[in-house]
């Protein structure tokens, strides 16, 4: 299980990567509008792989806010609570992110 | 209990942490501040991407205030520096550089790398931005 998060933490940093560098390229070739804009989120490639890099991003940073509060809260009540709460915070991202995608 | 008898010195000004620590530590808080707001930043995108007016407006209350530029610059920052951070760690992962001499060259490359880019943002922040 360890060896899945670590995996996938160096992973999704990459997909984060990729997508930023995506991101700048797209918008390094045209005029910054709403057309523009909202074409690049319609766009199959740029705009899946922003959903997709999103919810990588939510990935990353769960594993490593679940490392910090382990590292540093020592009662396992407070820690439930603190994550359980990081957790819907992130999930309403993720939700809201879907729905993006869905919508245009 | 014997482990918790062991002595405790926390004296912040005191305590010598190598260079490699406090890279580390950057990383972490870096990321901490970055796992806070950048979930949050959908809504603004999501918000946006409506209608043209919804858009016109985001850009309206960006161009008003200048807090949120900076802190969109300070993102930005953060990002970049927990990134170059991470690459680090993943060039590490590959088993190379993992020396005490090396990460501590490693280190100092990521600082000398990094303050030229926090300089020039931080000039363009306080003479150009506001």
């Amino acid at each position: 299980m360890g060896l899945i998060l670590w995996l996938l933490q160096r992973m999704s940093a990459i997909a984060i990567m990729c997508a930023v560098v995506l991101t700048y390229i797209y918008f390094s070739h045209v005029d910054f509008n709403f057309i523009s804009w909202t074409n690049y989120f319609r766009s199959p490639l740029y705009g899946t792989f922003f959903c997709f890099a999103w919810c990588a991003l939510l990935l990353h940073a769960w594993i490593g806010v679940w490392t910090i509060i382990t590292d540093y809260v020592p009662s396992r009540k407070l820690r439930f609570i603190l994550l359980g709460l990081y957790g819907s915070f992130l999930m309403l991202s993720a939700i809201s992110a879907l729905h993006i995608r869905g919508a245009i | 209990m014997a482990r918790n008898k062991r002595p405790v010195f926390l004296n912040l000004m005191q305590i010598h942490l190598p260079v490699t620590a406090w890279v580390s530590i950057a990383h972490r808080l870096s990321g901490l501040l970055l796992a806070f707001i950048m979930p949050i930043m959908i809504f603004p995108i999501g918000y946006s991407l409506v209608s043209v007016e919804n858009f016109e407006h985001v850009r309206q209350i960006l161009a008003q205030h200048c807090v949120l530029r900076m802190g969109l610059h300070i993102l930005a920052l953060t990002y970049l520096y927990h990134v170059f951070a991470g690459v680090r760690h993943l060039i590490m992962d590959c088993n190379i550089g993992l020396s005490r001499q090396a990460g501590k060259y490693s280190a100092w490359a990521l600082i000398i790398l990094f303050t030229p880019i926090l300089f020039s943002v931080m000039y363009h922040l306080a003479f150009q931005e506001c």
